[in-house]
Parts: structure tokens; C-alpha cells; sequence
């Protein structure tokens, strides 16, 4: 909302200086978001409580500034309407309409503008001023926080009903060119033939004031909140009465509202009212009473309150203060019926205060009324204290783990991400993922605003291909990039019905130039996701392997099928690793990169255990290697892992140390050298022992492998 | 017999010596001149050929001539080793302008540094951080929050939902609903922290998806002023001891009174400026004591506990400490954000 602050000046007194102004409102939660010159005085643009409709006006603004400093207000010039018989039939039929009042007057002479002074508060704060009518509405608007309307009297056929739309029915808003639809059910203005308003939200064009209007019949009303605000957020029309009736206008500002207009026009004596004004809708104040205890109140905010203090701070802010229990005064202050039985035992040493109509909105509880009294002292007046801590915590095991995790991806050189919990339909194309891939199934957004955000996300790869081509897009070849998140997986039998949500770690690198492989005709990055997962393995002291790929993981046709592997732990899948397809690179338009990934369930990772210690030998073990050539896609990793479960209980490590690559009569083979280390810890192992023990390993791998091809070089 | 020409021995030595460069040419030299089998050796054993007056002349003369000859070579095996080292030295020249290849660290991201730097903070209150799930329901997201349909709360967190009504929740404050559901002992503090999501267009400064740290801390007699302390506790360090902060009525659904928290603008200290758009302050929490409808909500009497609760927007603290304006920079994948945040030249 923009204010004048000269004009403000009107309503209260307020600091000199626009600093003061400023921190003065800051300080009672009008918050000054800018403060702009203009020919009639400085505009400040400031941002009102989302709970406070009453504060949307000068008058409401006031009331706080008065909550505050205590100095008197300065209403308005108002005039004072008659109720009664009127000249108009107005009926409701909607519980929706709260207050609904319609004044009556013609013109005597032909209308004069508004006096400059005041059109100047309608232009400085961003409106146009049109004509008297229009502008005196707007200003009492401004001025009180009541929207008014005026109609043009004689474009109206029979009664004036507040009622809900019917279907199909349309109205031509104000400044729209074509008929809309009105949402069935809407809060309507209408007389016998046609729509003359949406309710709270804004008039038709069909029966508004021009120049050639000669009577006019001046509206003034309360709406029910909610059924404003659905209203215009289903025709997606926003208004200044709109926001203001959505938050909650005040009931008892229906006819002092359009006495202000009425004013304004009669002072120029070219309007004239034509009998009473009329009145209907079934609001009765409920005299909302809510007790305060006062010393509970001064413990709440620490601050020393007197019965007087409290009566004079909630008095400014337009409460009905009664005198503190038992001096009730008969006559003004009983005990009212709507009073909790748990509060008449306790209502020693308190007040009972009158809510006013304007704050039924947002003043309903006690507390909400030891906030006005913090308020009016100041929050920055109340002491602060840090309560009593006994004593202060240690991160988690988790925490601990997922910094060890981080530790280890860092040192490699990788940089945290964050992407999207969503991504758009297309990926599902990208990823080569049909109808019945286990991928296809996603959790879908409803009303996003994008195309990418159609669906939750249930895998990460799509992002980690995303991330390389972004980097790529800038010529960043060398990428290491991981992330902590969640994918989404539709479940029906999951905690909420819908889905159950995986926590996964998911790290993704791409290399033009690297250095470390094993030999030159090797892929590169994929011993480094490898060459991870043990050091995961090793550092959270957890069993994690790289084990063969498995056809049945959701990925598997998504990473190059010679080139991936499951991360296992013990035995279990708990994750996934490899060359991204490059068919699937090349959906991104990737050409000659070759990015390779890994993900694994956060979870496991999370939960990982300090490595157990195990002495160190202090006796030098023995140490004999064996070369093997390997043909075609024999692992060598089931090899080194076939020794360890054949040789004896003092085999205590088999490493591979050295692979070459290289054809033999045309076929190409690899040799691979194994480190076998012999303990001599428990007892020294003559060179025999060692040997014959190696012997047996070489004839334990020629019988499980030596069909396949494998040979001791 | 004739005597030997101990001086043409010597003189050949030394013609020898000469020559030799390397330690091994000069151990063949010493080998060569003072062996068993070179013409020195062999002069001593032609002594006894020799007249008993010549003996001892002649003798005295080779043994001269030995050492002389052991004294050079000496000399001569320290030059050729100090030759041959400045040799492999010379030969051993590295280029060290070249690049180094220690492998560089990567770096985590500036709101994971941010989020453990408040949970450090929070600790030492006693906090322990919790987790919960990012598809929620509207019951904890907002119904038990004290944000029925249709509140104008509900606009302000314009939300992404999701098949089976459910939606992605919009604040971590739905952690802490969780929390209260369950009815722990008290005091309960606990921190909630990560993603949260508004149906947004996405532009340099709003984001669909961005980071929230919220905490709650339930006990009886808790009050607004330990609110305040906390916050100041928080605030002061978080930013610094020497930073002004201040307090100002905001409006949460969950909590009442609301309280904002403004901290004096680091570019001008509260004088006011372009950077915070004269106000001199920056706005960096948003808290409260909780609502009593929270507390009834989850079967607490409110007469009898009081809560205070908080939120930080993670995501806005680490564009400030980072010093990337743009916060929808942190949430691109342009790793050269990243690499120049952690002293990387892209």
C-alpha cells in the first residue's frame, strides 16, 4: 500500500523527519519497504500485516500509530446517515453478505471534481482520479479501510439483491472489454435482469456512473472474507476492495463508510441524498470478551504492567477495557454468558476486554492480546533472557557420517549441487524410459506454473546428465559434481497413500583430460566412482563392494551395459554405478563426452559405523604375486575373490596391482597381476608353505576359471 | 738393473688424471697407476734387483710418488663426483611453471556450509536436528498450523499439489508438526532443515524450490522475553556479537506474538543505503511464540507449556555469505560458481 505521509500527518502526529517515520512504523509492524518523493510529498510504500485488513487505511494505520505513542486521532469529517425506510428495495439472500447498505442521491448540478487536495492523496498513492463519484469512493476507501460503490441508479431494473450466482451466468467487469463467465455460487450484486456486481471484488460496466448519470445509489456492505477471496481468485480479478474485504473489513464501518462519501459529494453541493439509507444483512456484533489476567500477561512478556498500564494500551488500539476483577461495575461489565467456566475461577487480577467489530478477524485468543500490549511497548522495550540450557548436543551419527561422506567426494575433487525436486515430461524421452519401465510411473504436480515441473522426480540421473550439460554449455569440460536429495516413488501402500520418498546420494563426473587409469584404453572416470564406493566402504566401516550389474535395477538400461556395476552391501543392492548410455548422452546432444555416475541410498551411507581397528602386524608378512591373462569379460574382481575364499585363514590380502591390455592371436586379453599377502603373524610360514600355498591358488583359479580361458601368465 | 723413471711414471699418472672425468674413469686411473699390477707396484718389486745403496733412494722415491699420486687421486674423485652431480642436476631441471597436480579438493555447497553453521549454533541451545518427508498433507502443512482453507496464509505460499491432494510442503515448519504429534517429553528443540517449494516463476530471485531451517523449542514458562533471547543468541552468532539487531511485530499463522528479526545492514550499519534500500536494515528470521491453537491442535494445554518457534531462510543467508547476489545462481548446476567459491579459477 502507498501512503502520503503528508496526509498521514492529518490522522496523528507522528515524528519529524522521514527517518523517524520510518523506524517508528517499522517498529509497530507497518513495515516501510521504500520511501519515494513525489510533487505532493514523500510516498512511502508500506507492507501491511497479511491478518490485518483493518490496517489497510489511513484511519487503520493511525490506530496503530496511536496503539504506539497515544496521541490522539483525527477522523475524517463524516456524515451522519439515517437508517431507515429508503427509497430503494435491497434485499439478501446469501449468508455470505454480512452488512449490505445502499444511500441514494441525484445530482443538482453538474458534478464538480474533488478538491485538489484531496485528488492529490487518490494520484500520489498510484490511483487516477476520474470523477467525483468514482474518486469519492476510492478516497473513503483510503481513508477509512471501507470500499464503497456507487451505481448509476437508473440503469437498475427493480430490486437490488445480494445473492450467488447462478449458473451460467456473466457479467462485463469494469475496464474488461468482453463478458465473463461468474463462477457459480459467487457472491453477486443483481437486480431483476443483470449482474450489477461481483461482490466485494468489483462493479460492471453495464450500471456505472458517466457523465449522463443523474442519480446515484451508493453501496456500502461486509462480505464474508472467504467468499471474496474465492471470487476473485476464480475470475482472477484483484481490486483494493478485494484485498480488503479478504482480510476481514470492519461491520461497524458500513455507514460511517458511506457517510464519508456522502460527504465528500454533498460538500460540493452538487449532490443531494434522496430519503434514508437503507440497511440489511443479519451481522450482530458478538461482543467478543476475552479475559486478561494481568500479572500472567507481565510474566508472558517480562515486562512490569499495572491495571491501568493494560486498560490505557488496549484502550488506544480501540478496545473496551472493563476495570480489573472484582471492581466490575455492574452496570457496564458482567460476567458474560460466552465466558469459559475455566476462566471465572481465575479472573482475579484481570481485565475483561471488548474486541472491537473491526479486529473480530484477527483478535481471538488472550494471547493474541498480550501481543497488542507487547505491541504498544515495544518489542525492542521488552527484556530478552536466554532461558536456562542444561546442556548442549553433539551432531548425530548421521550428521558425523554424512560429513565423513562429504569429506571423501571434496577431497575427490566433486562439488555439492542442489537441483529440482521435479522435472518436466521430457525426460522420460531422454532416458530412453517407456510405458512398463519401472521409471515410468512418477508422482505428478497439479497446477505447476511450468512444464518442468510436471513431475516429481524418481531418479537422478536426468539431473546429473543436466548438470554435465550445463557445464558443457560453458565449455567446463572437467566436471565432479554430487548431491544430497529425494526421489519420489508412486506407492499406494506407503504412510500417505501416494508415494514413498528415497533418500539417495548421487555423485556425477565427466573428464576430457585425466590421469590415474589403468591404462590408456580404459574408460576413465568409472575406477574413480569405484574407487568411492571403497573408500566410502573403508572410512564409514561399511562392507560396500562394486559387484556385477543387475539387470533388474531400474537404471540398468540407462548406463552403458559393459560399463556399470551394483553397489552392494552385503550382498544387497544399495545403489548403482557407470558410463551413462551413449545413446542416452545423446539425447541430451552430448557428442563426444563420456559422463559417468553413481548414486546410493543416503540411508545406508548414514548409517555407517567406525571402522573397527585392527592391530598391525608387527611381523613382516610374505608377499608373492601371480599374473593371469583374462579373456573376454571375465572380472578379475571374482578371481581375487575366489583366492580369498580358497586360500588358507593367513591369506589375508589379494589386491590386483597391474592390468595390461594387449592381443593375443588377434583376440584381445588382459593380464592381470595379483598381490597375494601371506600373514606371519600367528606363525612364521617357511618360503615352502607360501609357495605351496600360491601353487594351490593357481590350481583352485585354472579349475573355477580355466573353462573361461583364464591362464597363469 | 736399471732404476726406474719414477718422474715418467709419475708424469704419465698424471697425463692419465688429466683425461679422467667421471668418479669410475678416475678409479680406473688409480687402478691403472697404483694397482698390483701397475708400473708402480711393479717398480717396488724390482727393488731387490737394485744395489743395496740404490735401495733405499729409489724406494723412497716410488713411496713419494704413491702418495702423491693417492693424494690426487683423491682430489680428482671429489671433482669428478662434484662434476657428476652438478651433471644429473643440470640434467634433472623441472619446469615448475607448469601446473601442479595434487588432486584439487571440490567444495560443498554454500548452504550446506550455512545450514551446519546454524546447527552449530543451535546445538549449543540443546537442538538436535530432524528430518521429514517433503510430500506432505495439507493437515500438516497447514490445517494443523492454524492455516485453514482458504487463509490468506495459503496465498502467501502458493503451493505445488501433488496426486492424492497431497502437496510438497512449503515451509519445514510441517517437520515440526510431525514432531508435536507425537508427544514427546519436554523440552523438546529440535531443527528442521531442508528443501521447501512454492508454485513460483522462476526469475533471478524466486526460486520453486529453495532452502528453509526452522526450529522449535517446547517447555513450560517459556516466555516472550527468552523468545528475544534466543533470537539475539541466534542472530549475534550468526552474524557477529558487534551486529544491532531489532524486533518487529510480523504475522505467522503459527505463532503469536509473530517477531521479525532485522539485522543492521552491514554496508552502512543502519544508516541506510542502496544496499538495503535505506531501510538500514536487513530482515533475517521470522519467529514467534507458538499459537495456542498449535498447541490445543496436538492435545497440549497452552496454559501449562508455551513454545518459541523460528525460521531462517537458508537459502537467502547463503547468497549473502557467499556474496552471489543472484540466489538462483546456487541452484544452477554451473559448477563454475562452485570451483570460483572454493579460490577456483574457471
Amino acid at each position: 500500500m502507498k501512503i502520503l505521509e503528508r496526509h498521514l500527518r492529518d490522522y496523528i502526529d507522528l515524528p519529524s523527519g522521514a527517518r523517524a517515520v520510518r523506524d517508528l512504523l517499522d517498529d509497530i509492524g507497518i513495515e516501510v519497504k521504500r520511501i519515494a518523493p513525489s510533487q505532493h510529498g514523500d510516498v512511502y510504500t508500506v507492507e501491511l500485516l497479511a491478518n490485518r485488513g483493518d490496517h489497510a487505511s489511513y484511519a487503520g494505520i493511525a490506530r496503530e500509530v496511536c496503539g504506539r505513542t497515544g496521541s490522539p486521532i483525527r477522523l475524517p469529517a463524516i456524515t451522519e446517515l439515517q437508517v431507515g425506510d429508503a427509497p430503494w428495495e435491497v434485499r439478501i439472500e446469501s449468508p455470505a453478505c454480512l452488512r449490505y447498505s445502499l444511500t441514494l442521491l441525484e445530482r443538482v448540478a453538474a458534478p464538480s471534481p474533488l478538491p485538489a487536495t484531496l485528488r492529490h492523496i487518490i494520484e500520489a498513492t498510484g490511483g487516477h482520479t476520474v470523477g467525483p463519484e468514482v474518486d469519492a469512493t476510492n478516497l473513503a476507501n483510503l481513508e477509512l479501510g471501507q470500499p464503497t460503490h456507487a451505481f448509476d441508479a437508473d440503469t437498475i431494473v427493480g430490486a437490488v439483491t445480494v445473492r450467488a450466482a447462478r449458473a451460467g451466468e456473466t457479467c462485463l467487469p469494469l475496464f474488461q472489454q468482453t463478458r465473463v463467465p461468474v463462477p457459480e455460487g459467487a457472491l453477486v450484486i443483481a437486480d431483476d435482469e443483470k449482474i450489477l456486481a461481483v461482490a466485494g471484488v468489483i462493479g460492471c460496466d453495464e450500471s456505472k456512473t458517466t457523465d449522463a448519470t443523474k442519480r446515484i445509489l451508493l453501496e456500502s456492505a461486509t462480505f464474508e472474507p472467504v467468499s471474496v477471496r474465492k471470487t476473485a481468485r476464480a475470475m482472477g480479478i484483484q481490486t483494493d476492495s478485494s484485498a480488503r474485504f479478504e482480510r476481514g473489513s470492519d461491520p461497524s464501518m458500513v455507514i460511517p463508510g458511506a457517510g464519508r462519501v456522502v460527504y465528500l459529494l454533498e460538500s460540493s453541493a452538487d449532490y443531494r441524498r434522496v430519503g434514508a439509507t437503507a440497511l440489511v444483512g443479519d451481522w450482530v456484533n458478538p461482543n467478543r470478551i476475552l479475559p486478561v489476567n494481568i500479572p500472567a500477561a507481565g510474566n508472558f512478556l517480562v515486562y512490569p504492567l499495572s491495571d491501568s498500564d493494560v486498560r490505557e494500551r488496549l484502550t488506544r488500539y480501540g478496545f473496551e477495557v472493563s476495570p480489573t476483577w472484582p471492581m466490575w461495575s455492574e452496570e457496564g461489565w458482567t460476567t458474560p454468558d460466552n465466558l469459559e467456566d475455566a476462566w471465572r475461577s481465575s479472573l482475579r487480577h484481570s481485565v475483561l476486554v471488548r474486541v472491537p467489530a473491526g479486529r473480530l478477524w484477527d483478535v481471538e485468543t488472550s494471547q493474541d492480546l498480550y501481543e497488542e500490549l507487547a505491541k504498544s511497548i515495544g518489542y525492542n522495550a521488552t527484556p530478552e533472557t536466554l532461558p536456562p540450557v542444561d546442556k548442549g548436543g553433539l551432531p548425530s551419527d548421521a550428521e558425523r557420517n554424512k560429513a565423513i561422506v562429504e569429506q571423501v567426494l571434496v577431497g575427490n575433487g566433486f562439488f555439492e549441487v542442489f537441483t529440482d525436486g521435479f522435472y518436466g515430461r521430457v525426460v522420460r524421452e531422454r532416458l530412453g524410459i517407456t510405458e512398463g519401465h519401472p521409471l515410468w510411473a512418477h508422482v505428478e504436480t497439479q497446477n505447476a506454473l511450468e512444464r518442468g515441473y510436471s513431475l516429481l522426480k524418481n531418479n537422478t540421473l536426468a539431473q546429473a546428465i543436466d548438470t554435465v550439460d550445463a557445464n558443457l554449455r560453458v565449455r567446463n569440460a572437467d566436471i565432479r559434481a554430487y548431491e544430497w536429495t529425494r526421489t519420489f516413488h508412486p506407492d499406494p501402500t506407503a504412510e500417505n497413500g501416494v508415494c514413498r520418498e528415497r533418500k539417495v546420494l548421487w555423485a556425477v563426473g565427466n573428464a576430457r583430460k585425466e590421469t590415474g587409469n589403468w591404462s590408456d584404453r580404459e574408460p576413465s572416470l568409472v575406477w574413480l566412482m569405484s574407487g568411492l564406493v571403497e573408500e566410502l566402504g573403508a572410512t564409514l566401516g561399511l562392507p560396500l563392494t562394486v559387484g556385477e550389474a543387475d539387470p533388474t535395477a531400474p537404471l540398468y538400461g540407462c548406463l552403458h551395459p559393459g560399463r556399470q556395476g551394483s553397489v552392494l552391501l552385503n550382498g544387497r543392492r544399495v545403489g548403482v554405478l557407470g558410463e551413462i548410455h551413449p545413446t542416452v548422452v545423446r539425447n541430451y546432444k552430448i557428442k563426444q563426452d563420456r559422463p559417468c555416475y553413481l548414486e546410493i541410498d543416503s540411508d545406508v551411507l548414514t548409517s555407517g559405523r567406525r571402522p573397527t581397528f585392527m592391530e598391525p602386524d608387527d611381523v613382516h608378512p610374505s608377499v608373492r604375486s601371480l599374473a593371469f591373462t583374462l579373456p573376454g569379460t571375465v572380472r578379475a574382481g571374482a578371481i581375487a575373490e575366489h583366492m580369498r575364499r580358497s586360500g588358507p585363514p593367513w591369506l589375508t590380502h589379494v589386491d590386483i596391482v597391474d592390468l595390461f591390455s594387449h592381443v593375443a592371436d588377434g583376440t584381445p586379453v588382459r593380464t592381470v597381476t595379483f598381490e597375494l599377502t601371506y600373514s606371519n603373524q600367528a606363525a612364521a610360514r617357511s618360503a615352502d608353505e607360501v609357495n605351496a600355498a600360491s601353487e594351490y591358488l593357481i590350481d583352485a583359479v585354472a579349475q573355477r576359471f580355466g573353462d573361461a580361458g583364464v591362464k597363469l601368465r | 738393473m736399471e732404476r726406474p723413471d719414477v718422474g715418467a711414471l709419475l708424469a704419465a699418472f698424471r697425463a692419465a688424471l688429466a683425461a679422467a672425468q667421471t668418479p669410475s674413469e678416475v678409479d680406473d686411473v688409480r687402478r691403472l697407476h697404483t694397482g698390483k699390477k701397475s708400473p708402480l707396484k711393479e717398480s717396488l718389486r724390482a727393488l731387490r734387483d737394485l744395489t743395496p745403496e740404490e735401495r733405499p733412494i729409489v724406494a723412497a722415491q716410488v713411496n713419494e710418488a704413491q702418495a702423491i699420486m693417492e693424494d690426487e687421486v683423491r682430489l680428482a674423485i671429489v671433482a669428478a663426483e662434484q662434476r657428476a652431480l652438478e651433471a644429473q642436476l643440470g640434467a634433472e631441471w623441472l619446469d615448475l611453471s607448469m601446473p601442479g597436480t595434487a588432486a584439487q579438493r571440490g567444495g560443498r555447497h554454500p548452504l550446506t556450509e550455512v545450514e551446519e553453521r546454524c546447527m552449530e549454533v543451535l546445538r549449543q541451545l540443546g537442538f538436535e536436528r530432524v528430518d521429514g518427508p517433503e510430500v506432505e498433507s495439507p493437515y500438516f502443512n497447514f490445517d494443523a498450523l492454524n492455516i485453514p482453507e482458504h487463509h490468506p496464509a495459503r496465498d502467501m505460499q502458493d503451493t505445488f499439489w501433488v496426486d492424492g491432494g497431497l502437496l510438497l510442503r512449503s515451509h519445514t515448519t510441517t517437520v515440526q508438526a510431525r514432531i508435536l504429534q507425537r508427544r514427546p517429553d519436554l523440552p523438546i528443540r529440535i531443527a528442521s532443515a531442508g528443501r521447501v517449494y512454492r508454485n513460483e516463476a522462476v526469475d533471478a530471485t524466486h526460486l520453486a524450490m529453495f532452502h528453509q531451517l526452522e526450529g522449535l523449542w517446547i517447555d513450560k514458562d517459556l516466555t516472550f522475553s527468552h523468545l528475544k533471547g534466543v533470537l539475539s543468541f541466534i542472530a549475534k552468532s550468526l552474524y557477529g556479537a558487534e551486529r544491532r539487531i531489532r524486533f518487529k511485530p510480523k504475522f505467522y499463522p503459527y505463532t503469536e506474538p509473530s517477531v521479525g528479526v532485522d539485522l543492521s545492514c552491514v554496508h552502512c550499519d543502519g544508516a541506510g543505503c542502496d544496499a538495503c534500500h535505506d531501510a538500514g536494515w536487513v530482515t533475517i528470521l521470522g519467529a514467534g511464540m507458538v499459537h495456542p491453537k498449535v498447541f490445543r491442535e496436538f492435545g497440549f494445554d497452552p496454559d501449562k507449556v508455551s513454545g518459541i518457534a523460528f525460521g531462517l531462510g537458508t537459502s537467502r543467508m547463503a547468497s549473502q555469505w557467499s556474496g552471489v547476489t543472484k540466489v538462483r545462481a546456487l541452484y544452477e548446476q554451473d559448477l563454475r560458481v562452485h570451483q570460483a567459491l572454493h579460490g577456483r579459477q574457471s
